[in-house]
């Protein structure tokens, strides 16, 4: 607010006077001068001058200083803006026995107009804003009733004059300053600001609740993911060299019972066909015999993690880290370096590599396989 | 200082009837109190200022313990000039 503030000069109250009062701007200035002159003169030679409409200016008894006391009607120009917000009690907590006129908004005014409705309509409206705004001047009528006021205006208020004894004073609601500006407040709102409590729990208890759930269901979700990424990545990679592989070992496995079989049959017949034998081994040993010696191998596997690399798989197998790439080409990996820990390989055998024999070569092939393994992703 | 003590002594002054100068003494109350009113200074050389001081609403809590809320308050406040000062020290020693 300060910042904004302006200060408004001589020269612009005499511009805005003469605006206001239609009068020569010449005359407004020497009007503004004159007046603040006469004031000062009076205020220096009384001590003290009142000034009707503006206020009363007073020196100190030190003399030093000058306080302004505005008028009343200056008061209230001033702070016309706030006047219609009237003091209003507050109650933080529970209603209590002594607050029951909160809920019960306005009970006296009811019964009035049930006694004497043709009457009553006329003087209450008039009076009841006067009570409202001005509580204090209520005070002052309480104090000194008037009773002259309400027969004249009762009878004003009856067209036909009639028969019955003189309007009897009607009872007043007791006016209670503190109490009607919450009535109001109450009546805009449709509720005091005590029930307001309980739906602000309610509604920070449904937000703590959403919040519960929603959490939840973000674990839920989290946890589903997670896993179901994580199997992704942990399934075995199946190549199709160990697709070939299998379908080749398949047919053997099938192959060597049948072997077996025919071979028991021969051994429990020898003498019944003795021709037979040399007929059936030669047809059934040379097939089954080649077959069924290099015994299917069950396929290896190992898993990656945050300290185990592709190197230390291949040290750990085959005892020559260099040999990585073998197992790199063997799960047809991209990067080798961005393999995620928990990735499942396959490890081939030994046997299975292209190795000579001839370890230096071997790995020297190995390197310039890795070289252009890592050359492919620069 | 009565009213009609002020008029006819300006009105002397000025060389003009009462009747203007109390339309412009109206008028220059009205002034001040619509420029307090926007909280702006009227300041007047040589005898003052008229400061608007505004206090915001607040609850205070009353001798019974009771809570209440008060609405904002402007209040005009004066700061005495220089020659004001001066004027009133010489009428004082005189």
């Amino acid at each position: 607010m300060t910042d904004q503030r302006t200060t408004m000069t001589a020269d612009k109250l005499a511009a805005e006077l003469s605006k206001r009062s239609g009068a020569d701007l010449a005359l407004c200035t020497e009007f503004i001068k004159a007046y603040f002159d006469l004031i000062q003169q009076t205020t220096a030679q009384r001590g003290q001058c009142t000034v009707k409409g503006l206020g009363t200016f007073t020196v100190n008894s030190d003399g030093q200083d000058i306080t302004f006391e505005p008028t009343a009607q200056l008061a209230a120009t001033v702070n016309a803006p706030f006047a219609s917000f009237p003091v209003i009690d507050l109650y933080d907590g529970e209603l209590t026995a002594d607050q029951p006129d909160i809920l019960q908004p306005e009970p006296e005014q009811e019964p009035q107009p049930q006694s004497e409705p043709g009457l009553e309509p006329e003087p209450e409206p008039e009076q009841e804003p006067e009570q409202e705004q001005e509580p204090e001047q209520e005070q002052e009528q309480e104090q000194e009733p008037e009773p002259e006021q309400q027969p004249e205006a009762r009878a004003e208020a009856i067209p036909q004059p009639t028969p019955e004894p003189a309007p009897q004073p009607i009872p007043q609601p007791i006016p209670q300053p503190i109490v009607v500006p919450q009535e109001e407040e109450a009546d805009d709102d449709d509720e005091p600001a005590t029930v307001q409590k309980p739906s602000r729990c309610k509604s920070i208890a449904w937000g703590v609740v959403m919040f519960v759930l929603g959490f939840a269901i973000g674990i839920c979700t989290g946890y589903l993911c997670y896993h179901k990424i994580n199997a992704f990545f942990n399934a075995p990679i199946v190549t199709k060299a160990d697709k070939e592989r299998d379908a080749q070992a398949q047919p053997v496995a099938d192959a060597q019972p049948a072997a077996d079989e025919s071979a028991q049959q021969n051994e429990q017949q020898p003498e019944v066909q003795p021709e037979a034998q040399p007929k059936a081994q030669p047809k059934a040993q040379p097939k089954a015999q080649p077959k069924a010696q290099p015994a299917p191998r069950q396929p290896r596997y190992d898993q990656v993690t945050k300290t185990v690399y592709l190197a230390t798989l291949a040290r750990k197998y085959y005892g020559q880290g260099d040999y990585w790439v073998y197992i790199y080409l063997a799960n047809n990996l991209k990067h080798p370096d961005r393999i995620a820990p928990g990735t499942t390989l396959k490890i081939p055998y030994i046997d299975e590599l292209p190795l000579t024999g001839d370890t230096d070569a071997d790995v020297k092939d190995a390197k310039r396989k890795g070289q252009e393994i890592y050359a492919r992703y620069r | 200082m009565d009213a009609n003590d002020l008029t006819s002594r300006l009105a002397k002054s000025l060389g003009s009837d009462t009747k203007t100068v109390r339309a412009l003494a109206d008028a220059l109350c009205t002034i001040i109190a619509d420029n307090s009113l926007q909280l702006n200074n009227t300041a007047v050389p040589g005898f003052g200022t008229f400061i608007p001081v505004k206090t915001d609403e607040q609850v205070r809590t009353g001798d019974d313990g009771a809570r209440r809320l008060y609405p904002p308050h402007i209040a005009l406040q004066f700061s005495a000039g220089s020659r004001f000062k001066k004027t009133v020290r010489e009428g004082r020693q005189s």
